[in-house]
């Protein structure tokens, strides 16, 4: 099933499908590891809901919400 | 003799800074890049008879020129071309990594890779192929952990090896047929203007100019500009056609491909017995829901108490030393304008600010132990939501908590933050959060005038710059800076254990800077105020500093005005103290009394205030247009710094004075309309 990352709970993982949005933001994301066919797993989220973390090639990452909705992952 | 130009590339938190530091030990220069707020550290070292001059290059994730910091490694290297890059990685993240090295390979200079924090590496069962990795990327590469300074002296070696070594038999990542087609036609044009390609650059330039990087001002400089661009927009014209996609996107598939080749080959991952991740635990409980808060708000308050309590213990051991200074200068000199030009300018002026000095230094031994740490990452994560409501990142709220403490160590903190307009912004803020000098005017002044319910007038006016500063922030957010900022992604480093040498060399970086780049501004700027102050002489030779103080320039410009500050209630005395104010706050009160030729205690001055037309309201006013008016001297220095822009610091001052008259004006009137009615 696929899934955008912001509707995976915290722990569940996942592989990267698609990345979509404005190429500015998609290399961004893919300079700091948000790459197609890797392993994702969403983490905690910022005590106030936003933004939200991830785990991802040996790496922690967090970003808001919204960029979240822009990537897709394919879940068991 | 030959001086070899090194430059260090990597991702943040790689141990770039550590690395470079290892090198080069005291032997640095820390400034910054031309125009920018963007840090730029250079060194010298000497290896074997050899020297070398390192650059370190903003820590990036990319080449691709869509941050400053990357625009600025880029162009150093097009621009400089240094003799040798190393790139250094975080071991632990090396696939991710591994993208800019990719980058760096298209620009065919002489590299080296070195694996940092390879004991961790090994620690997560981790295997690398160094050899084979060596091989596939046909340049060096080494495992090192510049923390433990491991694998520096065979680092070391490398570099001079390769330095010797003819740098023929360059990797290439192939884009295929069609690409490598367009990029050597390019290349070809390009050639013809050696002063622009170099040895190697000709082929990097053609793929930034493909991938449609910003590369034009590094190209303008050459006449032949429209050449190239007419031959660049042919060829990705017709590449364009064929892959049905923006050619950036095929450049960074191939890239990919490249790296998953690489680690295929070179990375296997031999355990996985699942141990507990210390950076997860930890962050279990520091970012928990109703944990994060908490720590956050005690972390917050040790580092308050250790810069300004501890600090403020030094400090007034640094004051009692300045002191004994202008007393054994009192005493040794006959009397003359030099004497009071040392005393009351130079060693007033500048030693009222050097007192700052531990303050700033502890501050950034606490900021050091937060960054190295990886706890800074967290309380920008923690923040973000409320600080994105201002516009602002999260790390902001570490600069305004500081400004209540003093400006000047808030005002620096704002270089935790990534992007340069959010730094000028987080500066240009900063001087509304009303800072620890300023409190003694209200104490004063509420004590006198407000008996009853001066707690409440000063929580007021507390809250009235936190309110100026996150409107001025809207203001600059929405009409100055409004260029989209860069989406807001952000590493949370693993936690690590910072070593003391490290923090050390961070501190003092800061405090060198704080004395040599503010102490100039400082000097100049309490020199004037003194001169102000003190000419034109008085012609009667007792020394009755009333009556100076009011004959003089500063007198005149005060009672010139008069004025303007009428419809606030301020007479000429009043403006005076404000004007003496930038030298530091601590004057107004100082300033005041000798004005109103007040004996020691505040009743007589409020007497004799009252007696001069000063009413609650005017007092009210006054202590308003102090919280926002012009900042001290060194909070001016510290904006000129840390914004790098004289037409920022210029309109801080203007806009302050701006905002400060019409908030006093606003206070004063609804204060005596609220008087009325209560």
């Amino acid at each position: 099933m696929i899934k955008k990352l912001d509707e995976l709970f915290p722990g569940e993982k996942g592989i990267i499908v698609k990345i979509s949005g404005n190429p500015i933001l998609r290399q961004r994301l893919l300079e700091l590891g948000i790459r197609e066919g890797k392993e994702i797993i969403r983490k905690i989220d910022a005590p106030m809901g936003d933004p939200i973390s991830v785990q991802t090639m040996g790496t922690n990452l967090s970003f808001r919400r919204h960029i979240a909705k822009h990537i897709f992952v394919e879940v068991e | 003799m030959k001086k070899y130009k090194i430059a260090l590339v990597g991702n943040p938190n790689s141990g770039k800074t550590t690395l470079f530091n290892l090198l080069t030990g005291s032997r640095q220069h820390v400034g910054n890049w031309a125009g920018v707020t963007v840090e730029k550290k250079e060194g010298f070292f000497e290896y074997k008879g050899i020297q070398f001059e390192v650059i370190d290059l903003p820590g990036i994730y990319g080449l691709s020129a869509n941050t400053i910091e990357e625009k600025i490694a880029r162009d150093y290297i097009i621009e400089e071309k240094p003799d040798l890059i190393i790139n250094i990685v975080d071991g632990t993240t090396l696939e991710r990594s591994l993208y800019l090295t990719s980058q760096l390979i298209d620009s065919h200079s002489r590299m080296i890779l070195a694996i940092n924090m390879f004991d961790e590496v090994v620690d997560k069962g981790i295997k690398v192929d160094i050899k084979k990795l060596q091989n596939l990327l046909k340049f060096p590469v080494i495992p090192i952990v510049a923390k433990r300074e491991k694998g520096i002296k065979e680092l070391l070696d490398i570099l001079l090896n390769s330095l010797d070594q003819r740098h023929e038999d360059r990797i290439h990542i192939n884009y295929g047929e069609d690409i490598e087609n367009a990029i050597s036609e390019i290349e070809c044009k390009l050639n013809c203007y050696p002063e622009l390609t170099g040895e190697y650059f000709a082929r990097w330039i053609a793929i930034e100019l493909l991938s449609e990087s910003d590369i034009k001002n590094i190209l303008e400089k050459s006449k032949e500009y429209c050449e190239i661009i007419e031959e660049v927009n042919k060829h990705s014209k017709a590449l364009k056609d064929i892959y049905k996609e923006e050619l950036k996107e095929v450049f960074n598939d191939m890239r990919l491909g490249f790296i998953n080749g690489l680690v295929k080959e070179c990375v296997t991952i031999e355990t996985k017995f699942s141990r507990i991740d210390i950076t997860d635990f930890i962050d279990r409980i520091v970012l928990n829901k109703y944990l994060s808060f908490p720590i956050f708000g005690i972390i917050l308050w040790l580092t308050f108490q250790i810069t300004f309590d501890v600090g403020g213990i030094l400090s007034n051991f640094i004051e009692n030393l300045v002191g004994q200074l202008s007393n054994f200068i009192v005493a040794i000199m006959p009397d003359s304008m030099l004497k009071d030009l040392i005393v009351d300018g130079i060693i007033g002026g500048v030693g009222g600010v050097i007192v700052f000095l531990p303050q700033i230094m502890l501050l950034f031994l606490v900021i050091a132990f937060l960054e190295d740490s990886g706890y800074m990452a967290r309380i920008a994560f923690i923040m973000d939501k409320f600080m994105h409501f201002l516009g602002l990142h999260g790390k902001s709220f570490i600069s305004m908590f500081m400004g209540i403490g003093c400006n000047v160590p808030g005002i620096m903190a704002a270089r935790v933050l990534e992007s340069e307009d959010d730094r000028k912004i987080t500066a240009l803020i900063n001087p509304f959060v009303s800072c620890s000098a300023r409190l003694p005017i209200y104490i004063l002044l509420c004590g006198m005038f407000f008996p009853k319910n001066g707690g409440t007038i000063i929580f007021l006016i507390y809250l009235t710059g936190i309110f100026v500063s996150i409107i001025t922030a809207k203001i600059l957010k929405t009409f100055f800076f409004k260029k989209e900022s860069l989406p807001f992604v952000m590493e949370l480093p693993p936690y690590r254990f910072p070593t003391l040498k490290s923090i050390a060399i961070h501190m003092w970086e800061r405090a060198s800077q704080f004395l040599k780049k503010m102490g100039g501004v400082i000097l100049i700027g309490s020199i004037i105020i003194w001169a102000l102050g003190y000419f034109p002489l008085s012609s009667h030779k007792e020394r009755d500093k009333t009556a100076q103080l009011e004959n003089s320039y500063i007198g005149k410009l005060g009672k010139m005005s008069e004025p303007i500050f009428k419809p606030l209630g301020f007479n000429w005395k009043e403006t005076v103290a404000l004007i003496t104010g930038i030298v530091g706050k601590e004057v107004v009160v100082s300033t005041l009394s000798v004005l109103y030729n007040a004996k020691d205690d505040s009743e007589d001055l409020k007497l004799k205030m009252q007696s001069d037309g000063v009413d609650k309201e005017t007092a009210l006013s006054f202590m308003i247009f102090v919280l926002l008016y012009v900042p001290c001297i060194a909070t001016i220095a510290a904006i000129l710094r840390e914004t790098n822009s004289v037409k920022w610091t210029l309109f801080s001052l203007f806009y302050g004075i701006f905002v400060a008259y019409i908030f006093a004006f606003l206070f004063k009137h609804l204060a005596s309309l609220v008087g009325k009615f209560i």
